[in-house]
């Protein structure tokens, strides 16, 4: 069966789900209030709001956050519900294979990061062009590690929605999914400060967690050797001051991009495994 | 043309639970097979391996001479099935579930609108499937099975919760379905149903087949004998001392006797030299229901003469 038509499948079942459209009206009816504001800041100033290119950074920043809500609760509720209500069995029975049927969840999962992506990106041109004036109107749209900022929240995205994919699959209901998925991220906290107080390679182990990954994707520290070096100089600073405080070193950019594809491999194994071995 | 065969299928839970233990049958083209077993006696996790939403311990299963992951997932394409209570996507209407069977079967959706007329649902086609009566939802079922134009049609408890009213409609459309030559396997638990619509049967009971063959030979093993007398306990003890007697059941005022030969005037004979003077004597068709009881009851062998 073709992706295409595993596609129109999963569309079918999709395009009437409520929760999905809540989901993504939250996540673009915020973003978009957060740009009108500063569209109307210049409206009533003159001065650029959200001036781009120096905006993207912030604004990449807030669509990783907001995206790490919307997409988890939106694919653990398109995945994990197909078992409470059954249909995962029923359309084996039809005759999807579980690769099959895995495939199209995959496809879902990835036209919504794209959604998200795709809109950001629009959302954020369109206004940052409004706005476009004086100095700010000679420099690019967007700059180089503005493009690479981009592409880090694409793999933010994708990560994501591997975890949901992987949560909303172990889970018998949307709600355990979610429950799980969020004990998941919010507990990499407590855990990463306890592997730093560690010291040594507990220490080194700890910037690789899955949300320190997450945050170095959408963080222009991480594609920006200038910016790391500053920072790592402030921090060093602090240190010598005695002002430091325990956390995980900041990752460079290959090392989030390798550590965010692992683990989206993982998690999307995992899932694929679970779907091919489990009894539905 | 053997359908479906199994040979040696068995399904362990844990190290404890044998929920199938290691069954064989086959059903021929053209059969309605009936699987019949008490509540938990394996049925439907039998039916879910032959659609491979359970997977099993050990076995084999062939589904149209196909054999292997591969060739069954084509060959369950030719498959038409519902498995325990209807499954749908709640929040789409009877039509557009239907769309996504459709799309997975990929089929034109051309066929939708006669399953819906089959099943009588064209009329309810837009509403939420949630909104359903569960006969409602049954028939749906059945129009999703039936979609595709399978080969061969699983129904597992189609009648399940389903007045008399439902019940009709869905053996009705079981009748359909054999009529226009397909291979029909059911699962139920009625008795009743199953008789007036199925050619063969299996016996499953604790995860094994405790017999399968048609219903003819199944119903025709023994005869039944209804008989009075005015002391009932002696009746029942004279009863279980004849030779031919298998089983000895009372039933009310009347006493049954299952034998083994349809000699029932020497069965009379007998009573009377034991001092038993029946005052009412006839035979009785043997149901299904009485087989099924003898074969699945653990307490009705110990009823038996030789008991």
């Amino acid at each position: 069966m073709s992706i295409a038509k595993l596609a129109s499948i999963e569309l079918i079942k999709t395009r009437k789900r409520f929760g999905v459209w809540m989901a993504l009206l939250f996540f673009f009816g915020f973003f978009a209030i957060s740009l009108t504001g500063g569209y109307l800041e210049h409206l009533r100033t003159g001065l650029a709001g959200t001036p781009l290119p120096q905006s993207w950074p912030g604004l990449i920043d807030l669509a990783g956050n907001l995206g790490l809500l919307v997409l988890l609760v939106m694919v653990v509720l398109l995945t994990a519900s197909e078992k409470t209500w059954r249909t995962q069995r029923q359309n084996v029975i039809d005759g999807l294979s579980r690769t099959q049927f895995f495939a199209a969840k995959l496809v879902t999962m990835m036209a919504l990061v794209f959604i998200l992506w795709i809109g950001v990106l629009l959302l954020t041109g369109t206004f940052g062009a409004l706005e476009r004036m004086g100095e700010t109107a000679e420099l690019p749209i967007a700059r180089d590690v503005d493009m690479k900022l981009m592409g880090g929240l694409l793999l933010s995205l994708t990560l994501v929605g591997a975890m949901g994919l992987f949560f909303g699959t172990v889970s018998s209901s949307s709600g355990a999914g979610l429950a799980l998925a969020f004990l998941f991220l919010f507990s990499q906290g407590p855990i990463g400060m306890l592997l730093v107080r560690e010291g040594g390679v507990w220490a080194s182990t700890a910037a690789f967690l899955p949300m320190q990954v997450l945050q170095a994707l959408t963080n222009t520290m991480t594609f920006d050797p200038e910016a790391y070096a500053r920072f790592a100089e402030t921090m060093r600073q602090m240190e010598e001051r005695g002002q430091s405080f325990p956390m995980p070193r900041p990752l460079v950019a290959s090392e989030a991009i390798v550590a965010a594809v692992i683990y989206a491999t993982a998690l999307l194994g995992g899932a694929w495994l679970v779907i091919r071995r489990r009894d539905l | 043309m053997t359908i479906i065969e199994t040979t040696q299928l068995t399904k362990r839970y844990g190290r404890r639970t044998l929920a199938v233990d290691g069954i064989s049958f086959r059903v021929e083209r053209g059969q309605v097979f009936g699987f019949l077993g008490p509540n938990g006696s394996g049925k439907t996790t039998t039916i879910g391996m032959l659609l491979d939403i359970i997977n099993p311990t050990s076995g084999d299963i062939r589904l149209f001479d196909q054999h292997g992951r591969a060739e069954l997932h084509l060959a369950r394409r030719r498959i038409g099935a519902t498995l325990e209570t209807p499954n749908f996507y709640p929040y789409l209407s009877g039509l557009e579930n239907l769309r996504v069977v459709a799309h997975i079967k990929e089929i034109p959706e051309s066929r939708i609108g006669p399953a819906l007329d089959a099943v009588s649902l064209a009329g309810r086609q837009r509403d939420q499937f949630r909104k359903y009566s569960l006969g409602m939802k049954q028939r749906l079922a059945i129009a999703g099975a039936m979609i595709g134009d399978p080969e061969l049609v699983i129904l597992d408890e189609p009648a399940n919760g389903l007045d008399p009213e439902g019940m009709r409609e869905i053996r009705d459309i079981i009748r359909g379905m054999a009529d226009n030559g397909r291979t029909i396997f059911v699962s139920s638990h009625l008795l009743n149903e199953v008789e007036r619509t199925c050619t063969h049967v299996a016996i499953i009971k604790n995860g094994r087949i405790v017999h399968q063959g048609s219903i003819a030979e199944l119903t025709a093993r023994h005869a039944l004998a209804l008989v009075r007398a005015p002391d009932t306990a002696a009746l029942i003890a004279a009863a279980r001392s004849y030779p031919a007697a298998v089983n000895v059941h009372q039933e009310g005022d009347d006493v049954l006797v299952e034998l083994q030969d349809d000699d029932l005037a020497a069965l009379n004979q007998f009573l009377g030299s034991r001092g038993v003077y029946l005052t009412f004597l006839a035979p009785r068709n043997v149901s299904l229901e009485d087989v099924f009881m003898e074969l699945t009851t653990d307490a009705v062998t110990t009823t038996g003469a030789s008991a």
